[in-house]
């Protein structure tokens, strides 16, 4: 399983840092698809005993797709990139069904989902920001990014700090920025 | 356009604003811009975003996921490849992946042996400031070594890994082995015990494990080996408990359903964790080796924690050879109450242990040495024709002969215990002597008949001209059966076999009492109780009731020894005055004993029997005195008792005591099915459901669940989305209901402190009950259809003389009878068109459906054929279904509406339940179309109601 697409990845990641664009988006599928046929084989099984918690997907998923030896930390910032936006994708699409799907007010399902479950973003504030981050997107890509990866891969800023080679402060003060700029964005509106 | 300002400016202003105290940051603002106004608007503008913006997006996104996203998410394999190297260890292959990470075979060169090494999610690893603990609690783990515990050898981090590096075991985990199906009794007892040495070992040591389950038992050529012991806790943080549960709840969400099955109410709560945790849990892993169900287990996580917290394990899905010190100690166990569960894990053993039974054992019982802590032995099992266990046990006190002898009785083969009756009747009842036991069973055609069996024998016989009895009870000489049916007092000789008619009685069966000289008790066709030769002749009343006073009848007499003095149930509107009292024969006086919603049975032995919270408890009853005195005590058997009136299924003979054991009732499977029986939905993992309705839009169903002896709740169910909203909040019982014919709202019966009550309620959602009031003396109203055009609410209500049919106007909440007659006639439904009633009645002997019409009960005509209960029509009135006595679901043609007209009946599928004959508590409904039927069978057919025999019960201590 691992061997024919360690090799792929790793591939189209220095296809990808020679400037090949292409091998970025052929890159996503490749990581989204294999991500799905292994949510699907999974759900066969039915191990309800297993799970790991989503902010370790994306590390165990590079670990998976690439070949270690073969790969610097160059390809790894940018596969945590591409693993950030699948995860972006994938939480888009999850709050969008989610809103989508009436909940009933009261039962006692949902109290008691609440009382064991995490405290959740509304689903409806995933779909802000992610609708906001476009706009960002073209004010400060790299503030986007650092978006991208602290609110929807759930990394830390050391990790972001690492993966995309700044220092931990810059990140920190590249956050609180944007943070408050897609605040005010979903809030009052651009300043014009 | 206004001015765009520069967005580098602007970050190095805003970023360095940050850096200033708060109180210097405006005038920082206002200098760093130094005019330029487009820029010091945008940067302040920021800077008040920033104060505002809050817990905005501070929490990731990921925490919006769903365990069932998670699962989707979280299905990520292989981290690490066969030949590379963690630590000192290499990797040879991926053997299988934990709640807590993955776990690889890997070789030890050092040692030249086989380890298995479980690397931990790295959201697991500890952070710095806990590692030192980690390190601790880890080592204190491995020093744990017991044949049965999976050694943990060493903990190791390699780079991002954190691994422990535990015995390599070559086996299956229990969770595969019991997908197979339970264990054998041998099995079990083999691994119970490992398991119970490993407990007691840790638990030695300070060590919990705190995730018992059994996905953490590998069952090895060596025997069961216990995984994981306090990696829980490990792995938690600081080791608080709260953190231990947190953890759990917050970020194991697909783990907890896997554990959340075995966790303790107090863990589930968030509460202090200690070893009887893990004794709880064992309880659990013992009662899923025995069943091969998990015993908790549902579903969700939080459908598992409410039955965890709320509800009884049902024991009849315990194996009926399930030998009674086992049973014991799974109550012990699994008791709520950390407080009363059992204590050590090593005194379980005593329980488990030498049930080789067998030949050989049987010399064994006059060993004093043994029998010091050995509870009991198998001295025998199935018999022809009954099939029957005999244990005995011995009391832990000194007295030894004679040991109480337990027996369980079941009916023989080819009969089934009666269908339910509606009085709530015992259907068994022990001769006086306790040589002999009578039963009501029925054979394949379900008509009841007494069955005689004596104790000390294996066989048994019929007695014929009993057809239909009821509520049997014994002549003092043991010569005789009085018994109910067709509506009279019978006796017959067992000698002979004469039947006699005695008397006419109640329809419902109100129990009777035999003297030494010759006098029946019984419940008559008034509520009072009637007397009667046991020779025959004139019947004279026995009581009165004292309506003045709130009586409402009176049941159940029981004389006491001097054969004058009796005790009997009266229920009074006052539910503090309902209970069984004392009076005598020659006077109208009577005494209260004893307070309660079911009757107390008076034991010769001077105990008196009574139901509390399920259990049976014996209290002496000084018979001169009629009053109770002493401490009460429970039997350590769960006796089946319905939170009906006048209800305990207990007979008693001289130092005997036979009941209705366990927690006795079914469980069911709730299933979509089409025509012919094939499920197309399974609605609902199997459960204690009472009672059900399927919304006229077919959308969704009304359910009754029995949550304990004392609680049941009406949930409704979004048959598409498996959504379950509870409909009842407060706990009560009775709660039957049915939808309105919008599908909007429903009406439901529930008993709160013994007052019934109808109430109507709009579901979904949060709107109150509204509070239907048709009669305050009926004593219990069941809905049981509510009219096409919405004007009507059919309830089955006690009349007079046995259960009728009311009607109810919506429009002003008042109640009309509609079919009322001395004989009972239930489950009413009402035509489309508003113009046929149908309902079941057993006025012929057994029960059948008719129709007549609604308005002037005229045009009566007998539809079923074979017996038959709850009809119901379909939604244009067409067809007519109903359940054959045989269990078949009947479908009638209905050809003509303006007289009611019918074709011949169609045979659709056999339906997996017994007859429903009480006049609530519905076993099917069917759609709109009539093409789709929601319907609860039956799983656990006779492995529930056994009778348990306790003889040579102490005379003066109860029984232990």
């Amino acid at each position: 399983m691992k061997g024919t697409n360690a090799g792929a990845v790793t591939l189209l990641l220095h296809a990808w840092g020679r400037g090949d664009v292409q091998a970025r988006d052929d890159l996503f599928d490749l990581v989204h698809r294999d991500l799905r046929a292994r949510a699907a084989a999974y759900l066969r099984r039915e191990r309800r005993d297993h799970t790991l918690q989503p902010t370790a997907l994306i590390h165990e998923t590079y670990l998976r797709l690439v070949d270690q030896d073969r790969v610097d930390w160059q390809n790894r910032a940018q596969f945590l990139a591409i693993a950030a936006k699948m995860m972006r994708r994938v939480l888009v699409d999850h709050a969008r069904r989610r809103n989508a799907v009436k909940r009933p007010a009261h039962t006692l399902r949902v109290a008691l989902d609440d009382q064991v479950g995490r405290v959740e973003p509304v689903a409806c504030e995933v779909l802000a920001v992610h609708a906001a981050l476009d706009e960002l997107e073209h004010i400060d890509e790299r503030q986007a990014r650092i978006v991208e990866l602290r609110y929807f891969a759930g990394m830390s800023e050391d990790e972001i700090a690492g993966a995309i080679g700044v220092s931990r402060s810059s990140v920190t003060r590249d956050w609180q920025m944007a943070r408050a700029w897609l605040f005010r964005r979903l809030t009052i509106g651009t300043v014009d | 356009m206004s001015v765009e300002p520069d967005w580098a400016r602007v970050k190095t202003v805003f970023q360095s604003a940050l850096d200033q105290p708060d109180d210097l940051r405006a005038s920082f603002v206002a200098d760093a811009c130094a005019g330029d106004g487009p820029l010091r608007a945008e940067v302040e503008s920021l800077l008040i975003a920033h104060d505002a913006a809050g817990a905005f997006a501070s929490a990731d996104a990921l925490g919006s996921l769903t365990t069932a996203s998670l699962y989707e998410l979280s299905a990520t394999d292989v981290s690490l490849v066969p030949g590379a190297r963690v630590g000192s260890y290499d990797i040879v292959g991926l053997v299988g992946s934990g709640s807590m990470g993955q776990i690889f075979r890997a070789h030890d060169p050092r040692l030249g042996r086989a380890v298995a090494l479980k690397v931990l999610s790295p959201d697991l690893v500890p952070d710095p400031a806990s590692r030192a603990r980690f390190d601790r609690e880890a080592k204190t783990i491995a020093s744990l070594n017991h044949p049965h515990i999976c050694t943990i050898f060493d903990v190791g981090h390699s780079g991002r890994f954190e691994y422990l590096v535990m015995e390599y075991l070559e086996g299956e985990t229990l969770t595969d082995i019991l997908q197979r199906g339970p264990l054998s009794l041998d099995a079990t007892r083999r691994y119970a015990t490992e398991m119970i040495d490993a407990l007691d070992t840790a638990h030695r040591s300070g060590i919990v494990h705190r995730d018992l389950k059994p996905a953490n038992v590998i069952i090895t050529d060596g025997g069961a080996k216990l995984l994981d012991f306090g990696i829980a806790k490990l792995i938690a943080g600081d080791g608080s408990v709260s953190a231990t549960t947190d953890a759990i709840y917050s970020t194991r969400q697909g783990s907890v359903i896997g554990t959340a099955g075995y966790m303790s109410p107090e863990q589930a709560r968030g509460q202090g964790v200690d070893k009887r945790a893990d004794i709880w849990a064992f309880g659990c892993v013992l009662f899923e080796m025995l069943s091969g169900r998990p015993v908790f287990a549902r579903d969700t996580v939080s459908d598992t924690l409410v039955v965890v917290l709320e509800r009884e394990p049902e024991w009849g899905l315990l194996p009926a050879t399930t030998p009674q010190s086992l049973v014991r100690l799974l109550r012990r166990c699994l008791q709520k109450d950390p407080a009363r569960r059992l204590r050590d894990i090593g005194d379980a053993r005593f329980d488990i242990e030498d049930l080789d039974g067998g030949a050989a054992e049987r010399q064994a019982v006059a060993r004093p040495s043994r029998l010091a802590r050995a509870p009991w032995w198998v001295l025998g099992a199935g018999v022809i024709g009954l099939a029957a266990m005999v244990t005995v046990i011995q009391s832990r006190s000194d007295v030894v002969p004679p040991p109480p002898l337990r027996l369980s009785v079941v009916p023989p083969e080819g009969t089934t215990w009666a269908p339910f009756d509606i009085s709530g009747a015992p259907q068994f009842a022990l001769s006086p002597d306790a040589k002999q036991i009578a039963l009501v069973v029925a054979d394949t055609t379900r008509v009841p008949r007494l069955w005689v069996r004596a104790l000390d024998s294996t066989n048994g016989r019929t007695l014929t001209g009993t057809d239909h009895a009821s509520g049997p009870f014994w002549s003092p000489d043991g010569a005789a059966i009085a018994f109910f049916a067709d509506r009279k007092l019978k006796r017959i000789l067992i000698q002979s076999g004469a039947v006699q008619d005695l008397a006419e009685a109640a329809q419902n069966t109100a129990g009777g009492s035999w003297s030494p000289d010759g006098t029946i008790l019984f419940g008559g066709p008034g509520s009072g109780l009637l007397r009667v030769s046991a020779d025959g002749g004139p019947v004279t009343p026995a009581t009165t009731v004292n309506t003045q006073g709130g009586e409402l009848s009176h049941a159940w007499p029981q004389f006491l020894p001097d054969g004058r003095r009796f005790l009997l149930y009266v229920r009074n509107r006052d539910r503090a005055a309902s209970g069984t009292y004392v009076r005598s024969i020659d006077s109208q006086d009577q005494r209260l004993v004893l307070a309660s919603s079911v009757r107390a049975v008076y034991a010769p032995t001077g105990h008196l029997l009574f139901e509390r919270a399920g259990s049976l408890m014996v209290q002496v009853f000084q018979d001169t005195a009629a009053a109770l005195t002493g401490q009460a005590m429970a039997l350590p058997d769960h006796v089946v008792a319905l939170s009906g009136p006048s209800w305990l299924p207990v007979s008693v003979g001289a130092g005997t005591i036979a009941y209705w054991n366990g927690d006795g009732r079914p469980t069911f499977d709730l299933d979509v099915v089409d025509r012919s029986g094939r499920a197309i939905q399974h609605v609902l993992p199997p459960g204690q459901y009472l009672g059900l309705d399927l919304s006229p839009d077919g959308a969704r169903a009304l359910l009754t669940e029995r949550l304990d002896s004392q609680n049941d709740a009406l949930s409704t169910i979004d048959l598409k989305t498996g959504l379950r909203e509870r409909v009842t909040l407060v706990p009560g019982i009775a709660h039957f209901g049915v939808w309105a014919p919008d599908s909007k709202q429903v009406i439901y019966s529930s008993l709160e402190g013994g007052v019934p009550r109808l109430y109507r309620k709009i579901v979904p959602g949060n709107s109150p009950e509204v509070r239907v009031v048709p009669s305050e003396r009926q004593p219990n109203m069941f809905p049981t259809d509510w009219s096409t055009d919405g004007r009507w609410v059919l309830y089955s209500a006690p009349g007079p003389m046995a259960w009728d049919v009311f009607a109810l106007r919506i429009g002003d909440s008042i109640a009309h009878p509609v079919v009322h007659s001395p004989q009972n006639q239930i489950q009413a439904r009402l035509s489309p068109n508003a113009r046929w009633i149908a309902y079941a009645s057993d006025e012929s002997g057994r029960f059948e459906v008719y129709v007549q019409s609604f308005d002037d009960a005229s045009g009566k005509t007998l539809v079923s054929t074979r017996g038959g209960s709850q009809p119901t029509w379909r939604g244009d009135g067409r067809e007519l279904f109903y359940v054959a006595a045989d269990g078949a679901m009947m479908a009638v043609p209905v050809t003509s509406e303006s007289r009611f007209e019918h074709g011949s009946e169609l045979t659709l599928f056999h339906t997996r339940s017994q007859q429903v004959l009480a006049p609530f508590a519905p076993s099917y409904a069917v759609s709109a179309d009539g093409k789709k039927f929601l319907i609860r069978s039956e799983l656990t057919m006779g492995a529930y109601r056994t009778i348990t025999v306790v003889a040579n019960v102490p005379p003066d201590r109860g029984v232990r």
